[in-house]
């Protein structure tokens, strides 16, 4: 038996994200995600005021900046127990919809769906119509749409929030932006233009008779019952993936988590108990097969393995910290071990869409459980579900035109608060303590941070690290099969340096 | 119109060359008239609303190109390499901007695109300072962009005769 450690740089300058894998003659045993940077925020953010934090928080991602904006809006509300007015739910609703959408679109068709062009498959059936769709870097015709009308969605972030990404125009109590029939007008004709391209190019069918599938027998007489269907992007993506059996790589844990997505803007309001969302939260126990309420208070953090000072054991955020602490020994990550009722969980699409109950992705979860091409196929269907819940959004601000956006509210000098929203990696958490009217803790667990976290106190492997397991690679200088399960979970690397390069490749360094 | 579009990470040394030409052209009579500055940070495909609306584009960024730590060098779009492969949208940078100016402009008229650019060597994090080399080209940037900027105005008087 030959052994080998991989390790696998996340990106191109730094390294924020490293795989370090054991592999035992080309099949994965054991695997660690170390994230090597530390980034701050918390510590940012504490001892300001409280409405800094809606213009650092959004400057964590450069993706998910809405998703930032809206959790840190939403902690500072739960903790004044303010009233919000429906129409500033509707449109923080609207602007994380066009975010989702357009984040689902440029992660597959720019990052996940160009591996299939990759030489290892140059004898498969479908490598010439993969490249034709997909081809890096910007060659195939849906990465080009992708990112023309990725571009276009955005308009209905622009309408309201005035630039993309790191915008504050979300207050406690609802949104600063007028609402007006162009603005609307103008989100109309975004959502109309993409659902358009998206019908015709990627779906290669209406988006009611996409929706009408309901379970894998019905998909696949889908597929076979048009050339349009079958060799539309979303076809070949879903024959290729499971050609090369990415429906059998990359399950990970059996436990799913989602706060759900979207406040029901008409009950988004004090006490803030529950989940009044859209989309059902919950957590889905992969022992018991049961679906549990979601809880914010059943979260903890354990650093064990993490470079940040260690009190022992799990804490809750309210009790949490995020002091470096980059000592040597057993840490390895500058991601905490965060835990749900003290079980690793993984968020994403995937997880947000099972505990939503939708018919087509639930089926294929109960058939295959989850793995790589399912946590892609749902980034490709759950656009047509947002894109519809858009245009109903829309429809309602329509109604209400003459309602306000924003309720005036105080803040308070003492309170805490905690926000999940939807983010379109999975579930965002923010976690804020005032003191004195000023911000005395806050605390921020990511998507990433739940799939991408090390071993907590009782050794238990993060979702990703289990996700590796027994994966075959065939050529380890080139683990193209890595590359796919890596993608599946949409790593959201943070933004760091960006600098040009004069003919330099990419390499993947192994060791 | 032209648009000084600066890239960089201010906050990770030498890489916020572009965003230090930015706080220098931001000061007043800092940029001749006919022309806008746009801060793009460490935006990828996100900076492609930037080019809208302009007859030429000037980018600013910090450049791995093998020469002298500190040059300072004026650039063609087809002179900077191919992006390389990605692993997250959060990190797709001016390489990928600038393959995909063509797409998202299809069917309209592109604009002009020039880079000013800084060599540098190791990317310093968690300090907003340039190093050494950079402090005294930061001029010589600047006077590429200006020079830049006068270029697209004597042209744009040309046609209109």
């Amino acid at each position: 038996m030959s052994k080998r450690t991989l390790r696998m740089e996340m990106n191109r300058v730094e390294g924020d994200l490293e795989i370090k894998l054991e592999v035992d003659d080309n099949t994965v045993t054991d695997a660690w995600c170390v994230g090597k940077m530390y980034r701050g925020f918390e510590q940012l953010l504490r001892g300001r005021a409280p409405n800094d934090a809606l213009v650092i928080a959004p400057r964590i991602c450069g993706i998910c900046s809405t998703s930032q904006l809206h959790a840190a809006t939403t902690a500072l509300e739960v903790a004044y127990q303010v009233p919000v007015a429906p129409n500033g739910t509707r449109v923080r609703n609207l602007c994380l919809m066009a975010e989702s959408v357009l984040s689902d679109a440029r992660h597959t068709f720019l990052m996940f769906a160009p591996d299939f062009c990759h030489r290892a498959y140059r004898n498969n059936p479908l490598y010439d119509r993969a490249v034709a769709l997909f081809e890096p870097p910007f060659r195939g015709s849906a990465a080009r749409q992708a990112v023309q009308h990725s571009a276009r969605i955005l308009d209905i972030i622009l309408a309201f929030g005035g630039q993309w990404p790191h915008s504050t125009y979300m207050l406690p109590g609802g949104v600063t932006c007028p609402l007006d029939r162009g603005r609307l007008q103008a989100c109309r004709e975004a959502i109309d233009s993409y659902a358009a391209w998206y019908e015709e190019c990627v779906l290669g069918c209406g988006s009611e008779r996409w929706l009408s599938l309901q379970t894998p027998d019905d998909f696949y007489r889908w597929l076979e019952e048009k050339e349009s269907h079958a060799n539309g992007a979303l076809g070949v993506f879903a024959r290729f993936g499971r050609s090369v059996g990415l429906h059998r790589t990359g399950s990970g844990v059996a436990n799913l988590l989602s706060s759900g997505c979207y406040f029901d803007p008409e009950k988004w309001a004090p006490p803030f108990e529950g989940r009044p969302c859209l989309q059902q939260a919950g957590h889905y126990n992969g022992e018991t097969g049961e679906v549990e309420p979601f809880s914010h208070l059943r979260v903890t953090e354990d650093v064990r393995y993490s470079w940040f000072v260690d009190p022992g054991g799990g804490r809750h955020p309210w009790q949490s910290d995020t002091v470096p602490d980059l000592r040597s020994g057993e840490a390895y990550s500058y991601t905490k071990a965060s835990r749900y009722n003290d079980q690793v969980v993984q968020l994403g699409p995937l997880s947000d869409l099972v505990m939503a109950q939708d018919p087509l992705i639930t089926s294929f979860f109960k058939a295959e459980g989850p793995n790589t091409w399912l946590r892609q196929f749902t980034r490709l269907h759950r656009p047509v579900l947002a894109l519809g819940q858009m245009r109903r959004t829309v429809a309602e601000l329509s109604c209400h035109l003459d309602e306000a956006a924003y309720v005036p509210s105080r803040p308070l000098a003492d309170a805490d608060g905690c926000a999940f929203v939807n983010a379109s990696r999975g579930s965002l958490g923010h976690w804020v303590q005032i003191r004195g009217g000023k911000i005395a803790n806050y605390q921020i667990i990511t998507p990433t941070t739940w799939n991408g976290s090390p071993r907590d106190a009782s050794g238990r492997r993060g979702h990703w690290e289990e996700s590796f397991l027994g994966l075959e690679i065939k050529d380890l200088d080139d683990p193209v099969e890595l590359c796919h399960v890596v993608r599946s979970h949409d790593a959201c690397l943070v933004c760091t340096v960006h600098f040009l390069g004069l003919g330099q490749k990419q390499t993947f360094r192994c060791g | 119109m032209v648009h000084v579009i600066c890239f960089g990470n201010p906050f990770h040394g030498d890489d916020g060359f572009g965003a230090h030409v930015f706080r220098r052209l931001a000061e007043p009579g800092g940029l001749p008239p006919g022309a806008r500055l746009f801060e793009a940070g460490t935006s990828g495909l996100t900076a492609l609303a930037f080019f809208a609306g302009c007859r030429k584009a000037v980018l600013v960024d910090a450049l791995r190109g093998g020469g002298a730590v500190g040059e300072v060098r004026r650039l063609l779009p087809e002179e900077v390499g191919p992006p390389g492969p990605e692993f997250s949208v959060h990190n797709l940078g001016v390489a990928h901007l600038l393959a995909a100016l063509p797409i998202a402009f299809e069917g309209r008229e592109l604009p002009e695109v020039v880079i000013v650019a800084a060599e540098v060597e190791a990317i310093q994090p968690f300090t907003d300072r340039l190093g050494p080399p950079f402090q005294a080209t930061l001029d010589r940037a600047i006077l590429l962009v200006r020079q830049e900027c006068a270029r697209e105005a004597t042209a744009e008087n040309v046609a209109a005769g």
